[in-house]
Formats: C-alpha cells, sequence, structure tokens
C-alpha cells in the first residue's frame, strides 16, 4: 500500500477503533498504528518491577494494548490493579491463556469425558477472569494428538469441545482464540496449521471461536504467511508476532514485518497483535532496541 | 513491454544516463556471488543483460541454454547455472528423474550435457524430479536414485555437480514432487556424493514451508544454489513482500557458501532498476 492510499483511511480506522482501544492511548502523543501488546518482563529494565509501572511506561512509549498469558494465575486484587491502570491509559487486555494446555497428553483430541468437563469448568472460570480484567479474547490450545485416533475422529472431538465452549462464551461476547504452534519447540500437538484451525473455526461457526494466527509458530510450521492470512482472514480474530529464527521482536530475522504489518493493517484489522517474543537485546538498552524497532516496521510517524 | 518502451522508461530512472553499459556500477561486498536468470527479462536479449550485469557487479546469467552460453563469454561472465537437456516433446520440469520412462533419454543426454558444461568451463546443471502423476514419494526417490546413479560418475569424472530444483507444488508447478527440503535431501543421502546437490529456492520454499534460515543451517551441506522472489507474487525481493532477504543471505554467507544467489524474480518495475536493487539488498 502506498503512502497516499494509507493515509486517508486513517481518521475511518481510528474512529472505528476507539471502541476497540486502538485510539491514542491516553497520555502519549506518539501511538502506534496497530495494538501490539507486549508483556510483563518485557520493559523491566527501563520501568521497574511493579507491574503497573511497566503498563505505564507501555503507554508512554505508545503501545495501546498488554497481554499476559499467566493473568487467570494472578489473584483477584491483582488482577484488578492491572485492569485499573491499564483503563486509566486507555489500554486494551489482549489475552490469557484459558485453561490447562495438556502439552503431553489427549485432551480434548481424545473424546475423553472428563478431559471436556474440565476444559469446559475452566473457559467458565476464564468468563470471571476476562469481565474482570476487560478481555475480549483468551487463548485456547486444543492439546496433544490421540495417536489411537484417525485424524478426523479428533477433529470432531475439538469441534464437539469448542462448540459447547462457544456456548459459555458468546452470552457474555467473549472470544476464544485457537493457536496453532510449531512442531520445533512443541512436538505432538494437534493444532499446527492455518488451514486446520480455519477448517476447525468454520464447523464450529461462532463469533466465539476464531484463530490466534502466531506468525513466528506459523513461519516455523507453514511459511506463506500472507496468503494465509488472506484464506483463513474472516477466523482470525488475534495475532501474535515474534521473528524467526530466535522468537524475538521484528528485524531480528527471516520475515519481513514491515510489509506484513502493512497487509495486516491495509485489510482493516482492529485487534490486538501480542509481542509474544523475547528482547534480541539485554537490558534498558535492549528494550529501547526493541521498541525503535517496532516504530520501524510501524509505519507511522509515532 | 516491448524492447522500445522498456529502453525508453529505463532511461528515466538514470536521469539521462545511458541504460547499458554505464548505470552505476554496485560496489559489492565480495562475500555473495550474484547471479540473475534470463528468462525473468523476457524484452532483453542476452547481451543486453550481460553488459548490463556486469555494471552491476552480477558475476553469472543463469538459466541458459547451451547456444547462449558463448555470448557471455566476452563479458567474462559465468553461467552459474546452465540449463539442462530436454527431449523433443517433453517438458524439462515435470518430465524428470522420477519416471523411469524418463531415463533413456535423461540418462545419455544428460550424459552429453555433462561433458559440454565442463568444456565452457561452468561447474553446475540444473535437473528437475518430474512430477508425481499418482506416484508415491518413496517410490520417486527410488526412481531418481536409479536414473541418477547411471550419470554421477560422469558428473564425477569432469567436475559437475548436478542440482535438483525444490519447486513449489502449491501455487507455481501443482504435483511436482522434489517439493519439500526433506525430500531433496534424502535423495542427497541416497545418491551420496558431492556431484548431486539442491538447488534451494527460497520463494518456492516459503510457499511450501518456511522456516528458512533454520532449513539452510541445518542442509547447506546438500545445497548448492540459491534463488530469490518475493512471496506473496514472486515479484521483487524487497519491503512489497514477506521474506528479509538480507537476514536470509547473512545466514547464508554464515554457512560458508561459497556459490551463487540467482536473483529470480519477475520485475513488476523498470527491470534493471529492480535488479540493482535485489543484488544491494543481497550483498550482505
Amino acid at each position: 500500500m502506498t503512502r497516499r492510499e494509507f493515509l486517508p483511511s486513517v481518521p475511518l480506522m481510528s474512529a472505528a477503533a476507539a471502541t476497540l482501544g486502538c485510539a491514542p492511548v491516553i497520555g502519549s502523543q506518539n501511538s502506534f498504528s496497530m495494538c501490539y501488546a507486549p508483556h510483563f518482563g518485557m520493559f523491566k529494565h527501563s520501568a521497574g518491577d511493579d507491574l503497573v509501572d511497566q503498563i505505564n511506561f507501555a503507554a508512554d512509549q505508545g503501545f495501546t494494548a498488554w497481554e499476559d498469558n499467566g493473568m487467570k494465575g494472578r489473584s483477584t486484587d491483582v488482577q484488578e490493579r492491572i485492569a485499573n491502570a491499564m483503563a486509566r491509559r486507555g489500554m486494551q487486555m489482549g489475552v490469557f491463556v484459558a485453561h490447562t494446555i495438556f502439552w503431553r497428553e489427549p485432551n480434548l483430541a481424545s473424546g475423553n469425558a472428563d478431559h471436556r468437563e474440565q476444559f469446559l469448568k475452566e473457559i467458565q472460570e476464564s468468563v470471571e477472569v476476562a469481565k474482570r480484567v476487560n478481555a475480549t479474547w483468551m487463548t485456547v490450545v486444543p492439546g496433544f494428538v490421540d495417536l489411537r485416533l484417525d485424524m478426523g475422529y479428533q477433529t470432531a472431538h475439538v469441534i464437539e469441545s469448542l462448540r459447547q465452549a462457544c456456548d459459555i462464551l458468546e452470552p457474555h461476547d467473549l472470544v476464544m482464540v485457537l493457536e496453532p504452534l510449531n512442531l520445533h519447540n512443541h512436538p505432538g500437538l494437534f493444532l499446527t496449521k492455518i488451514p486446520q484451525a480455519y477448517e476447525i473455526c468454520r464447523a464450529v461457526d461462532s463469533p466465539a471461536c476464531k484463530i490466534l494466527n502466531d506468525l513466528y509458530h506459523q513461519q516455523i510450521t507453514e511459511g506463506n504467511l500472507i496468503p494465509n492470512i488472506d484464506a483463513a482472514w474472516n477466523e482470525i480474530g488475534y495475532f501474535q508476532i515474534g521473528d524467526n529464527p530466535g522468537r524475538k521482536e521484528p528485524t531480528t530475522g527471516e520475515i519481513n514485518y514491515t510489509n506484513v504489518f502493512a497487509h495486516i493493517r491495509e485489510k482493516g484489522f482492529e485487534g490486538i497483535l501480542g509481542m509474544e517474543h523475547g528482547n534480541m537485546h539485554p537490558g534498558e538498552e535492549g528494550e529501547m532496541a526493541l521498541i525503535q524497532a517496532y516504530r520501524n516496521v510501524d509505519g507511522s510517524d509515532g | 513491454m516491448k524492447r522500445r518502451s522498456f529502453i525508453e522508461t529505463g532511461l528515466t530512472g538514470f536521469a539521462g544516463a545511458s541504460l547499458l553499459g554505464t548505470l552505476p556500477v554496485n560496489h559489492l561486498k565480495g562475500r555473495v556471488n550474484h547471479s540473475v536468470c534470463k528468462w525473468c527479462y523476457p524484452d532483453l536479449s542476452v547481451d543486453e543483460l550481460a553488459q548490463a550485469a556486469v555494471t552491476m557487479g552480477l558475476t553469472s546469467i543463469e538459466l541458459l541454454d547451451i547456444h547462449e552460453w558463448p555470448i557471455l563469454e566476452k563479458y567474462g561472465l559465468t553461467c552459474a547455472m546452465p540449463f539442462g537437456p530436454v527431449a523433443e516433446g517433453k517438458d524439462r520440469l515435470t518430465d524428470g528423474f522420477n519416471d523411469p520412462a524418463n531415463h533413456e533419454w535423461l540418462v545419455p543426454m544428460y550424459t552429453e550435457r555433462i561433458r559440454e558444461v565442463a568444456e565452457a568451463g561452468y561447474e553446475q546443471v540444473i535437473c528437475f524430479s518430474g512430477n508425481r502423476r499418482g506416484m508415491d514419494d518413496a517410490k520417486g526417490l527410488e526412481n531418481c536414485v536409479q536414473g541418477l546413479e547411471k550419470i554421477i560418475p560422469v558428473a564425477e569424472e569432469h567436475g559437475v555437480t548436478l542440482c535438483m530444483e525444490l519447486l513449489n507444488s502449491k501455487v507455481s508447478h501443482p504435483d511436482y514432487m522434489c517439493d519439500h527440503t526433506a525430500w531433496g535431501v534424502e535423495l542427497c543421502k541416497r545418491i551420496d556424493s558431492e556431484h548431486f546437490k539442491l538447488l534451494y529456492d527460497i520463494y518456492h520454499m516459503q510457499i511450501m514451508e518456511g522456516d528458512i534460515i533454520r532449513t539452510i543451517q541445518d542442509y547447506h551441506p546438500y545445497i548448492s544454489h540459491y534463488h530469490t522472489g518475493g512471496n506473496p507474487g514472486r515479484n521483487e525481493i524487497d519491503a512489497s513482500q514477506e521474506l528479509n532477504y538480507p537476514a536470509i543471505m547473512r545466514a547464508i554467507v554464515e554457512t560458508g557458501y561459497t556459490g551463487f544467489v540467482g536473483q529470480e524474480f519477475i520485475p513488476t518495475r523498470t527491470p534493471l532498476i529492480s535488479l540493482r536493487e535485489a543484488v544491494r539488498l543481497c550483498d550482505v
């Protein structure tokens, strides 16, 4: 997209995005063009150990969203403190992990009734967490493959569990996002590819079940990032970021994030892109370099 | 675009400089040997592309047929990846070594071509697996080994490397068999010769499997040539597509690679300006 094409659409995007938290963050003049979401620890050298200080630091830098995989494990008090800090800065909450992920044995893929019950119970609990922290999206990983079952049966079992979870989430306008993971870091998981996640989301057919497209994982698993973004677009609810190899910030690997972000922005994406990656360089300097890398690839002047 | 209009539009990019012969010389770092695929420049003759290549610091034009090789000599260029032979009525990509029926023409024609490549002073020649046509990959491997084994001793004798290209079978070449690095690497292992390697096409493999740098780091001993191209679209390799080519080139250089990198993208802008930009991008 050329600059000329992009600029006139900005007011429209901002107006639409206001309700989703993409409006300029309160107290900062230099917001990024999309809702990139850092996490706790990413800026601890610059902001200190206090969670709220880290959120405020990110807001000062122009970040308009935040994500916290471990939110569900925090005490209610801490959850509320985080949510209040983000509300004060007009920041949007990104994903937290909604349930126990089965890294080594099948749960949803097996169709086992006890595992399904556990999953649904945890989704129910996550509704309360989401409300408390003003989150819309929560991460779901369907767990390990069941080597005793043909893939078709596993897929059907996963779809059934997700449908039942949607019955819990839909009344609250909450969305679980299904995350395919790469087999290099996480061998043996059921959900690995974007076409597979798309197939499942189309079958579940609910606004409460969408895809979390983690571009780091997908570059390892299947490449072809932009064509898959386009092909699965209607089912993608959330992105995560990381360069490959190394899972560090954009510009440190083989993905041309300048263009991938431009493509996502051009499609009108108003959701969150979680910065689920490490810092390439240590300390405060590394944190500033990371922020600068985002400025460089964001395409905004912020 | 017709040749005449190309030259006219090309000129505008260089503020009146004569397009062919006096393009600003690229000051290249010398760590990457740059090559370009002729077919991406249909409006230029081999002579014209050669003149431009020299001014840009390229040292090879590739995917040329045998009758075109002598043209390179007067420009001091090599052909880093010459075309192999193809029998009348056959297709060089889809009719390959995976089908024993093709061996009766592939074996004698490649035997001859290898000698010709060596005589020309070149070091490699391209080859292809052919399409699956219902054949399973294991059978295709066996068939490829059977056919290639008859040629490899000739290649070894003449110091020529047969290089099989990895192509995507989703977008450009549906049903092509050598479409995954793992299959190609297995073929290399079975043939077990320094004179049989893979052409790792970055564009094709980004479509098929991604994980470019790790794949190069893991399998570079089996790779003797690289091709470029932007994905999606197979156009310029700059900020208009999804791969960060300088990072990939640095990874290739770090493996100790001394071969060539062939630019194989279809220019959407003034072709030679796009080529020069691509060479600069890859000159890490």
